[in-house]
């Protein structure tokens, strides 16, 4: 999201409220999201793809939303329905204007095309909603499970660069594009790693029987595409939109409090992400300096200012979002609480991306661990810690982008994890003990802190080196070898 | 959120008033900062403030770059930036330091070099003592490009920094009349340089310059690039000490031409019959160099840099792609002749490089012959500064 894109959305919050009433303003958040995630997908290199990637977001939602429809089709739905076909009906007509009045980076299809489209969406659409509505459960929760198959691959084929490049091969060619230039890059879909996590979580709750009855085609694409989140997240949980989504009608027009926290949430994110995390940015630790560094003090410096600026970044992206979101009535979930103040790491995984570890918890660490306790024999009690806590944290590297660095970043935090839990089970009388010694708890406090810190940080050299053997080096010189 | 409480929970409500009053006050002192900064004109002032020198070991040349993100570098356009940020101490001059100012094209700064390979770095790796037991530590205040006005207004700059000898490297094409005014350096201090033009009625037209500042340009919100870049040239300093590098070489660069096309122009000029004469060409601007440092009772040694002399295609008539030989010679000519009647130090050594040891251009040398050039103008330096 750009500054100008920032002050846009801005200043729709800022008067939205005090102009819509009350029962206009869900259906004006929904046609801003709709119309956003068009506005603010990147240029990808690939013809009209820049287009195609924003109808197949919403495309996606709806059909995970008639998948996890356990209510009547209303009116209102079919108003939703018309209204999402209308935006891009309508963002597809700016092809005849100048580019500066397109909301996309490049020339929509012509109308015929996206007619088109919107016709096979339709019968596809028809088919899975008539599947799901008279078919009966069993077929259904086939579909469900289908349904999450297919994002889970879209996923692994977009994260994974030789899979994501053949794909970029396949477009170019059906676009008569030259094959030779395609690149993993060239797949720049605007938050989809974010929007997969929410249809799986909609997808999943509804297997489990979990999701709330009554969400309505509006609620449901508002959530999966609202625009302040879409880019960068938080990753919210859709019984908790749709519960202040329906408060907004009592909102009021201009609340003092809700333009004070949102505007000052806005404020302090742009301060974060826009001006110390980008001029840390230019000393941060990369694969091109990491090379140049002229001593281990140096390399510790890069990497210091990446732990910190990859922080700033993305916690400032995210005081922009909720902020954003609070300008719109929506309280979007807190992603980051201190994470580097926290003296071990269960606590740093408790305040570090905060949405994501709470969707993996709920989605893989619990699972994983119910069924391993489950299984007869017992397992040894560590084999099912361990094994959660990597699958949950490889789950979480692989979903930056599937490389050796990210599985081996996830390892890295597994383990660091599981040892954590065995320590602090062993010491915890101990550290309990020390209530009545200030200081030697202060200095305990102090020791967890100090290497919870530097484990992070050293993880980060994972995360932000593309290449595993250059990853070891630098490793290896941070410690002096 | 605990991190949050103190704007989620505050101890006296919002209200619309509290909204309003923050608003109003952060206008009014939005303006009011604006209006300081427009009335006390700081830039020079802040252009001075900088990490290098104290917290960073101050740079070893001018700082410039085409590529920031890959030379950890900025063009400080300003010229109290540009010396705040080299290891130059306007106050600690140590006693036994005989200071001398290197000036001149990118040739001195050393394009293609790293900053240990340029000429004032090879001289001061040398230790060069005199014989009252001064070290000769030389400052490399080259900038890469070719222009005398530039020169001069560095070297007035550079007199508050008391400078001992200045070395002027010089070549025909910082001569050029119509260039003078066009480069970011002069057009960055457009005060200095219509300064020093309108006291030494300089044959250059001010006009060209950009105006003086309007109100809005003088703002902290008019001059938030250069504010900017201030700010960026430290941070990237931080890089620079990490790395060591100020910029970043091309992997790959273009040889010198040693071919030429056929003809005798001059960047597309006919030859002027007669060679050139001292009203064609800025010798004006040189002069009021001159005298700057003669007023401060400054020593100056003028050199006529080493160009490449091609033995190619067309070499009767041109010594490289930039230079024909009517032009350059008459340059040389006239630039002698004027140092001889202005009793100027003056060497020319057009010729002191081997051919085979220029890389990219006629006027760029190999690391290994920037050294060995370095130490013929040591013999100068001692000479010069052995002089009673």
């Amino acid at each position: 999201m750009t500054l100008t894109q920032l002050a846009v959305f801005g200043a729709i919050g800022l008067g939205y409220a005090a102009i819509v009433p009350g029962r206009m303003r869900g259906w004006l958040l929904m046609a801003v999201s709709v119309f956003a995630v068009y506005w603010l997908q990147p240029a990808v290199p690939i013809r009209r793809v820049d287009f195609i990637l924003p109808t197949l977001t919403l495309g996606l939602a709806i059909v995970v939303w008639s998948l996890t429809r356990q209510a009547k089709f209303t009116k209102a739905d079919a108003v939703a329905l018309i209204v999402t076909a209308v935006i891009v009906g309508t963002i597809a007509l700016t092809r005849y204007l100048i580019p500066a009045l397109r909301p996309t980076p490049s020339r929509p299809p012509a109308l015929v095309y996206v007619l088109a489209g919107l016709g096979v969406f339709a019968l596809v659409w028809g088919a899975i909603d008539w599947i799901g509505r008279t078919q009966g459960m069993p077929r259904r929760i086939r579909l469900v499970i289908l349904g999450q198959v297919v994002i889970v691959a879209m996923f692994i084929i977009l994260k994974t660069d030789a899979l994501a490049e053949l794909a970029a091969e396949w477009a170019r060619g059906v676009t008569n594009q030259s094959t030779g230039l395609a690149k993993a890059s060239d797949w720049q879909w605007l938050g989809f790693s974010y929007i997969a996590f929410r249809l799986i979580h909609m997808l999943r709750d509804v297997q489990a029987g979990r999701l709330p009855k009554d969400i309505s085609l509006r609620e449901h694409l508002t959530y999966v595409v609202f625009f302040p989140a879409l880019t960068a997240g938080p990753i919210d949980r859709i019984e908790r939109h749709i519960r202040d989504d329906r408060a907004l009608v009592g909102m009021k027009g201009l609340d003092a409090p809700r333009i004070t926290e949102g505007l000052t949430r806005i404020g302090v994110g742009i301060l974060k992400k826009f001006v110390v995390a980008d001029w840390l940015a230019l000393i941060a630790l990369d694969s091109h300096n990491a090379d140049q560094a002229s001593s281990t003090g140096a390399l510790w410096i890069l990497l210091y200012a990446y732990a910190l600026r990859l922080w700033l970044d993305f916690s400032g992206y995210s005081d922009i979002a909720i902020g954003l979101g609070v300008l719109f009535g929506i309280h979007l979930p807190e992603n980051f609480d201190r994470p580097y103040l926290k003296n071990n790491l269960t606590a740093f995984w408790q305040s570090w991306h905060m949405s994501l570890s709470n969707w993996a918890r709920y989605y893989v660490f619990n699972p994983v661990s119910r069924v391993l306790l489950r299984r007869e024999p017992k397992p040894n009690p560590n084999a099912v810690v361990l094994t959660a806590h990597l699958s949950t944290m490889i789950l979480i590297g692989l979903w930056h982008g599937v490389t050796v660095n990210f599985f081996v970043w996830g390892l890295w935090h597994g383990v660091g994890l599981f040892i954590h839990k065995k320590w602090s089970d062993r010491t915890r009388m101990v550290y309990m003990g020390l209530n009545e010694r200030p200081m030697v708890k202060w200095a305990w406090t102090a020791a967890g802190w100090l290497v919870t810190f530097h484990f992070v940080v050293l993880g980060w050299v994972w995360f932000s080196l593309g290449d595993f053997g250059a990853a070891v080096e630098v490793l290896g010189r941070l410690v002096g070898s | 959120m605990a991190g949050w409480d103190w704007l989620t929970k505050p101890q006296t409500p919002y209200n619309r008033r509290f909204v309003r009053n923050v608003v109003i006050k952060g206008v009014l002192l939005f303006i009011a900062l604006n209006l300081c900064y427009v009335l006390t004109n700081p830039l020079p002032v802040l252009s001075r403030i900088t990490l290098y020198n104290s917290v960073l070991p101050g740079r070893e040349r001018l700082p410039y770059s085409e590529n920031p993100a890959s030379d950890y570098n900025i063009s400080v356009q300003r010229l109290e930036g540009m010396f705040a940020s080299i290891n130059l101490s306007q106050s600690n001059k140590a006693d036994d330091e005989y200071r001398v100012f290197f000036l001149g094209d990118s040739s001195v700064w050393g394009w293609l070099l790293e900053e240990d390979e340029t000429l004032s770095a090879c001289i001061n790796r040398g230790n060069y003592r005199m014989s009252d037991g001064r070290r000769v530590v030389v400052y490399n205040l080259g900038y890469p490009v070719t222009n005398v006005l530039k020169d001069s207004m560095l070297l007035e700059e550079s007199l508050q920094y008391q400078p001992d000898l200045v070395v002027w490297f010089l070549t025909l094409a910082g001569f050029y009349i119509e260039d003078q005014l066009k480069h970011q350096v002069v057009q960055n201090n457009a005060d200095l340089a219509r300064d020093l033009i309108e006291r030494y009625d300089l044959a250059l037209d001010v006009n060209r310059l950009p105006d003086d500042p309007n109100l809005w340009e003088r703002s902290i919100i008019g001059q938030r690039r250069e504010l900017a870049d201030l700010l960026r040239h430290q941070v990237y300093g931080m890089a620079w000490l990490a790395t060591g590098y100020d910029h970043r070489n091309p992997k790959f660069h273009e040889q010198r031409v040693e071919n030429l096309l056929p003809g005798d122009d001059l960047l597309g000029n006919p030859r002027i019959e007669g060679g050139w004469t001292e009203d064609l060409l800025s010798f004006d601007v040189m002069l009021a160099g001159m005298d700057i440092a003669q007023n401060h009772d400054l020593p100056v040694l003028v050199v006529n840099e080493p160009i490449f002399r091609t033995s190619g295609f067309n070499n009767e008539n041109r010594y490289n792609d930039y230079y024909p030989k009517w032009a350059y010679d008459s340059y040389r000519e006239l630039l002698a002749s004027i140092a001889q009647r202005e009793n100027w130090h003056y060497t020319d050594l057009w010729d002191a490089a081997p051919n085979d040891q220029f890389t990219n251009t006629g006027l760029h040398l190999t690391p290994a012959a920037t050294c060995e050039f370095a130490h013929k103008i040591v013999s100068y330096i001692m000479a010069l500064a052995e002089q009673p």
